[in-house]
């Protein structure tokens, strides 16, 4: 399947992926990640159970600190 | 600029517009200095800490405020520039649910804060509680140089300036700069978002 991962065009093995697996092919394994689908802000605690489909848009974004 | 549009309107649709900033340190604190400064009408500013001289590198903050609560000062600091902004100052630490209470009645949110899991709590909060209002977030300020990496990424409600990797740590400090660099990338999103795009184009 292909997503939109952060503006840019990314294969994915298989017909569905788990938020945490599609951060975890990338390598993503900073502590503080926002993950948004389509839009709607994925919460931590469901980034195994909510999965990314062909088409879907999703941003993920690194958190440092610094204010 | 459409010739119907003058400056006095648009001082009215600022003067009308309500901005909650979470966090009153470097960004919070030149942010707000910058919102006043344009107009915006009232601002609902929360943060639990105190002036220390160690803030005055580039914190909207005087000497002789060292000790006073933050939110104190910078509506004292705010008032100097225009009296007729209202300030709201809350001292006290953001949590979740106190953040929903104090910004559900927001037309935007400015997540000002230091910490990185406080912005990860405060983007989650918002983004899941009050996903219609619109959160300028900031992530990766510290160090000095590097300008052009400062950028803006929107997704939705959620607006993220920074450049997203220098994180403030012992041999990179966050510097008043970088710091009003990002402060000031916030309150101009917030204008596009209270105003609309500039020229009838892209934000």
């Amino acid at each position: 399947m292909t997503i939109t991962l952060n503006g840019e065009s990314a294969e994915l093995a298989g017909r569905e992926a788990a938020v945490r697996a599609v951060l975890a092919s990338k390598g993503w394994s900073f502590p503080l990640i926002i993950v948004k689908v389509n839009g709607n802000l994925v919460r931590r605690e469901d980034w195994d159970a909510f999965t990314v489909r062909d088409g879907d848009s999703m941003e993920a974004i690194h958190l440092v600190s610094g204010g | 600029m459409d010739g119907t549009v003058d400056r006095e309107s648009l001082r009215a649709r600022l003067r009308d517009a309500r901005v909650g900033i979470a966090g009153a340190g470097g960004l919070g604190s030149n942010c707000a200095a910058a919102l006043a400064r344009s107009g915006v009408g009232t601002l609902v500013v929360a943060d639990f800490d105190t002036v220390s001289e160690g803030n005055l590198d580039r914190q909207f903050y005087f000497l002789d405020q060292v000790g006073r609560p933050k939110v104190e000062a910078l509506a004292e600091n705010l008032a100097r520039i225009d009296p007729t902004v209202s300030v709201l100052p809350v001292i006290a630490r953001l949590d979740a649910d106190l953040a929903v209470e104090l910004y559900s009645g927001c037309d935007l949110v400015i997540e000002a804060f230091d910490d990185a899991g406080a912005k990860a709590m405060l983007i989650e909060a918002m983004g899941t509680r009050l996903p219609a209002i619109p959160l300028v977030a900031a992530s990766g300020l510290a160090g000095w140089g590097a300008s052009g990496e400062m950028r803006v990424r929107r997704l939705g409600n959620l607006v993220l300036v920074g450049d997203e990797s220098r994180e403030a740590c012992g041999n990179l400090p966050p510097m008043a700069p970088r710091v009003g660099i990002a402060a000031a990338m916030q309150a101009n999103e917030a204008l596009a978002i209270l105003l609309g795009p500039m020229d009838g184009g892209q934000a």
